[in-house]
């Protein structure tokens, strides 16, 4: 999956669980910090369930615990290619 | 009914499957995998680890902390602590990297007040709990919990009796008295009978589906302990499946057919919106005919929202949703709708309750509180009110509720003062407030947290609730209470939020309260994340948080903490990993 599919599918996910703030997640690079998007903890990790249902994955725990940006997340999900 | 007549659950362990060989606890992995263990299997595969705590010098009265991730391990580790009559000390897995030391102190705390004397841990978790046994002068050694299984030996299994010591409970009190509630295996008896028998009305052809911790005693007690004395089958999520997939918990009901569930208010509210029509159009949750909600505040709303959605495309019976009230020093529940009846709430008039504590029916729906039944006591056990002067109060006059009856703890491990003041003329003080009416019980909020402004009483929840709504403040965390002003007691409200615009939000905050409430705020503290104090389950702390404000460390604390999540402890997406599955459980009360 390229990076700007890859991007996407977060922005979608992100905006499933916080729809409000589909404007903030258009802005979103793979510079942006997670914990600056201000969704609290059970967002967040529902957020990374929506990514995991749609590319049919399972990150395992301690892959998620370095995880700290958008980008991340990105190589997060390209790693078991 | 499946009354087997076990008078421990040690008992039931080694028993259960001779009535019901095929019954089952069925353990999920991370990807769905699922594993079955048999309930005439359970004394065989319990009985290495046995052998292998005996060969560690544990013997019958000896405390054993366990750290256990794993949902399997922790239940047959659990087990076999009980055949061999060890007590077991559940402790919570390590929140986030960043707070590490924060939980290492808290741990070592629980574990020098139980005297353990050894430590079992998941494997990957050696690395971080290894310094506790220089900490904790009772404790010798820490013990994989992962390979206890293979041990190679034979265990001798000593006579357990319903006044031993099954295990301690430890509640969220403070770190330097951490209270340890005892639970003899007689109030388990009398606590799963009441449970799923008197209340819940269920049998061994019902299944339970549960992705609660097991280090909760809504989890451990309502879904381990309690099943495996009526043989009641249970299918076990992991906690993290249900979080990142919500949707897995009505699946696996759908697909198990179970009947029974328990979860907190804000489960019920994901559930709800995290579920598509695709999955609706295909579940069939008929079977689903108990749904408990407790361990947090029930808002009536949620549960309504939950019920029509599941109701409706699902099956699921109108009646389903229970509201549950209970605490870890009564076991675990205190009180339960009854089974097949709908919800009650009662439309209380705001101003006279706030006023009086009177709890009188509504006549304008515009100054209206809206209360939870939830139902009577259980069979056995009796719940009353009193005032502060210990004096008994009627019908529909809020109180402390206070509880008598064979699930109430004998009192806390070692500490005799505590036990005390947890009692009054033979009756356990539960610290909440609540009225009775016609016979059961409305839970309203937490004694010591209650705001007094002008003579009136209003409940922290009412304010944070409010203040909860507005766009920019974090959700879940606020936090009202009161401090000494020139003229009585002032209400401050402090939150944490992103916005740039902090002079904005403290109009926000004072408008909205004054339209809500009626109530004057004199000071907003607009907060960075991560500054106000939680307890080591995650609760926001009420009274902690006031503290901080007195000494004038709130504001700082939040500067520092903003430096460092920055820096080298931003470990994001561990941390929320960890919180989301702990946080929101309250560790002490399983009702409002």
């Amino acid at each position: 999956m390229q990076d700007q599919e890859l991007i996407q599918l977060i922005r979608n996910s992100l905006g499933e669980v916080a729809p409000k703030k589909k404007a903030l997640f258009e802005t979103i690079t793979p510079n942006t910090r997670i914990d600056s998007l201000g969704l609290d903890s059970i967002a967040i990790m529902e957020m990374i369930g929506y990514v995991e249902e749609n590319l049919d994955l399972v990150f395992d725990d301690e892959g998620l615990a370095d995880v700290e940006t958008i980008g991340n997340l990105m190589g997060l999900c390209t790693s078991g290619d | 009914m499946a009354s087997f007549g076990f008078t421990t659950v040690t008992q039931a362990i080694e028993e259960v499957g001779l009535h019901h060989p095929e019954g089952d606890f069925i353990f999920q992995d991370m990807k769905g995998e699922e594993t079955r263990r048999r309930f005439a299997d359970l004394p065989q595969i319990t009985a290495p680890r046995c052998a292998a705590l005996q060969a560690m010098g544990l013997n019958k009265g000896d405390r054993v902390g366990l750290i256990i991730v794993e949902p399997e391990d922790f239940v047959l580790s659990f087990f076999a602590c009980l055949r061999i009559g060890v007590v077991p000390v559940p402790l919570y897995p390590p929140m986030s990297f960043g707070q590490l030391d924060a939980y290492v102190d808290r741990t070592a705390t629980v574990l020098a007040s139980s005297g353990a004397k050894a430590l079992l841990a998941t494997d990957s978790l050696q690395k971080i709990l290894w310094s506790l046994v220089d900490r904790v002068p009772s404790l010798e050694r820490i013990e994989p919990a992962d390979s206890l299984g293979d041990f190679i030996g034979e265990a001798v299994y000593p006579d357990i009796g319903p006044d031993d010591l099954a295990f301690l409970q430890y509640t969220s009190g403070s770190t330097s008295d951490p209270k340890g509630v005892m639970v003899p295996h007689r109030c388990l008896i009398a606590n799963a009978k009441a449970l799923i028998e008197d209340s819940l009305k269920l049998t061994p052809q019902d299944r339970g589906v549960s992705w609660l911790p097991l280090y909760h005693d809504m989890g451990l007690i309502g879904f381990v302990l309690a099943p495996i004395c009526h043989a009641l089958p249970i299918t076990f999520i992991p906690t993290l499946r249900f979080i990142k997939r919500p949707n897995v918990w009505m699946e696996t009901i759908h697909r198990h057919r179970g009947t029974v569930t328990f979860a907190p208010n804000f489960a019920f509210a994901l559930a709800t919106r995290r579920a598509r029509q695709s999955d609706l159009d295909k579940w069939d949750l008929s079977c689903l005919e108990r749904v408990g909600c407790g361990a947090e505040p029930i808002q009536p709303e949620t549960v309504r929202a939950f019920t029509e959605t599941f109701g409706t495309h699902c099956g699921m019976p109108n009646s389903a949703v229970v509201p549950a009230y209970g605490m870890a020093e009564s076991t675990l529940g205190i009180s339960l709708k009854p089974h097949q009846e709908l919800l009650r709430t009662r439309s209380v008039d705001a101003d006279v309750f706030s006023a009086t504590g009177e709890a009188r029916e509504a006549t304008d729906i515009n100054s209206a509180v809206e209360h939870v039944s939830c139902g009577p006591a259980f069979p056995g056990h009796d719940i009353a009110i009193f005032n502060e002067q210990g004096e008994r109060l009627a019908e529909g006059e809020e109180g402390e509720i206070c509880l008598k009856g064979p699930s109430v703890t004998p009192g806390y491990f070692e500490n005799p003062e505590a036990t005390r003041e947890a009692f009054r003329d033979g009756w356990l003080r539960t610290g909440d407030l609540g009225y009775l009416m016609d016979g059961e019980v409305y839970v309203t909020g937490r004694m010591k947290d209650l705001i007094i402004i002008n003579g009136r009483n209003i409940h922290p929840q009412a304010v944070e609730w409010s203040v909860a709504e507005i766009e920019s403040v974090r959700k879940g965390n606020v936090v009202a209470f009161t401090t000494p002003g020139p003229s009585g007691e002032e209400l401050v409200v402090a939150l944490e939020t992103r916005t740039k615009e902090p002079a904005v939000l403290c109009d926000e905050v004072s408008s909205c309260i004054q339209r809500e409430l009626s109530i004057k705020v004199s000071e907003v503290l607009c907060l960075k994340p991560g500054t106000l104090p939680k307890t080591s389950s995650g609760k926001l702390q009420r009274r902690k948080t006031r503290q901080l404000h007195l000494d004038g460390a709130l504001v700082d604390a939040g500067a520092r903490r903003g430096e460092t999540s920055a820096g080298k402890d931003g470990l994001v997406v561990a941390k929320h990993l960890a919180k989301s599955m702990w946080s929101r459980i309250r560790s002490t009360t399983t009702g409002n």
